[in-house]
């Protein structure tokens, strides 16, 4: 996502929606066509992305699907298709809400939400810092592709990536010197500041909302 | 390693969030300000972990690194965990926001089992180097045991797919061993400061 561009939904809103939507339905027993109201909207939202979303979808269902199946083994064929279910509703909740979002829009998004400061600075820099080291990832994988190297099930190859994973263990805890005293020269005082602005909320957040209530207290169209 | 959405009983969640929830509070609430960076860096540490592929025969397996980061940041590993676990659930998926608390427990808990393990002072060559091979196998071992555990708990259904869970982490651990040796040997050789000073 363009990093000047607004998410359709926003992201503290995301927060909300995607932990009342998941703690709800994590509670039920039986599922309805009315719970997926909201997702139906979120996907026109995201209709752009949708094909993407749906295939990340597919991958994360690898470890619902293996336990889904050990269940139908037993003969547990309610509980396999209810796990399925209650699984695939939450998942696509959040993809959908969070598709495009960065480490950094969810750390202004729990600035957002008033967390402790503690809290919300461990973000910021957690999100920094995952921005540099993924940089530093992208870099090696790239070094070792020109060198020719394709890592084999060996001891050299695990001898080169722990030598990688060291390098960023040194390097990381080299950066959190710096920090450190960057946050000292800066007299930081347990609080961070951004430079973004407090973000009014819109329709789509108010539709979502609603939608989502409906959703979640409206059972119509028994599945399962 | 991650539990998905909506796999376990409301039962076991609760329980989950309740003990990560102390946990994590306790190890919050010890976090200084100047304990921030570090704790910051080593939680990025653990959430690219999983993009850091290593090959296994046909396929490959992702690291975890919950041996180093409990190794460097103790008790502290709670709060960095939690927040890898939460971006990752957020952004990527893995696991979940109702699942983040046992999700957040079964990996952070394990990894105080590094802490103490890095700790001790070998004797001789051959103890540091079970020592250090340790600090990698021992936490993740306990987190696949944790991981069967919670399965296990959530009802006699689920008790071949916990069965199959931990032997699927079999390698896993071995893996994490080898590399969690090297990469400290790694560090003993260039930056041996940093291992005194954690």
């Amino acid at each position: 996502m363009d990093q000047t561009s607004r998410p359709p939904i926003t992201p503290c809103v995301a927060l909300l929606l995607a932990l009342v939507y998941g703690c709800t339905i994590a509670l039920q027993t039986h599922v309805y066509v009315s719970m997926s109201l909201v997702l139906f909207f979120l996907a026109w939202l995201k209709r752009r992305f949708l094909l993407t979303i749906l295939k990340r979808l597919v991958m994360l269902n690898t470890l619902i699907v293996f336990i889904a199946l050990t269940l139908y083994w037993q003969h547990q064929e309610h509980l396999a298709g209810l796990m399925l279910l209650r699984s695939n509703l939450m998942l696509l909740c959040i993809l959908l809400l969070f598709h495009g979002c960065n480490e950094f829009t969810i750390a202004i998004a729990m600035q957002r939400l008033a967390l402790p400061h503690k809290l919300t600075t461990l973000f910021f820099f957690t999100s920094k810092s995952i921005f540099l080291i993924r940089h530093e990832l992208v870099l090696f994988k790239n070094t070792l592709r020109i060198r020719g190297f394709t890592p084999k099930t060996d001891l050299l190859s695990y001898k080169t990536l722990a030598g990688f994973i060291g390098t960023l263990v040194i390097k990381a805890l080299e950066r959190s010197v710096a920090l450190q005293k960057a946050m000292l020269l800066r007299g930081f005082q347990g609080e961070i500041y951004t430079l973004s602005r407090r973000q009014s909320l819109r329709s789509n957040d108010a539709i979502a909302t609603l939608l989502t209530l409906i959703s979640l207290f409206w059972h119509q169209g028994y599945v399962l | 390693m991650h539990i998905s959405e909506g796999v376990l009983r409301p039962e076991i969640l609760i329980g989950g969030a309740v003990l990560s929830t102390a946990l994590v509070f306790y190890a919050f609430k010890t976090l200084k300000n100047e304990d921030i960076p570090k704790t910051a860096v080593l939680s990025a540490l653990f959430f690219l972990a999983s993009f850091i592929h290593i090959p296994l025969g046909p396929t490959s397996v992702h690291l975890v690194l919950g041996g180093i980061v409990g190794a460097l940041l103790g008790p502290r590993a709670f709060v960095a965990i939690f927040v890898a676990l939460f971006l990752q659930g957020i952004l990527f998926g893995f696991g979940g926001l109702t699942t983040l608390g046992v999700n957040v427990f079964n990996l952070a808990f394990p990894t105080l089992a590094g802490y103490f393990l890095f700790r001790l002072r070998p004797h001789t060559i051959w103890s540091k180097t079970a020592l250090w091979f340790s600090v990698g196998f021992v936490p993740l071992a306990l987190s696949a045991f944790l991981l069967s555990l919670t399965l296990a708990l959530n009802g006699e259904a689920f008790v071949s797919a916990a069965k199959l869970a931990f032997l699927a982490h079999l390698p896993v651990m071995f893996i994490e061993g080898v590399i969690t040796l090297f990469a400290l040997r790694f560090i003993e050789k260039v930056a041996p400061a940093w291992l005194e000073v954690a």
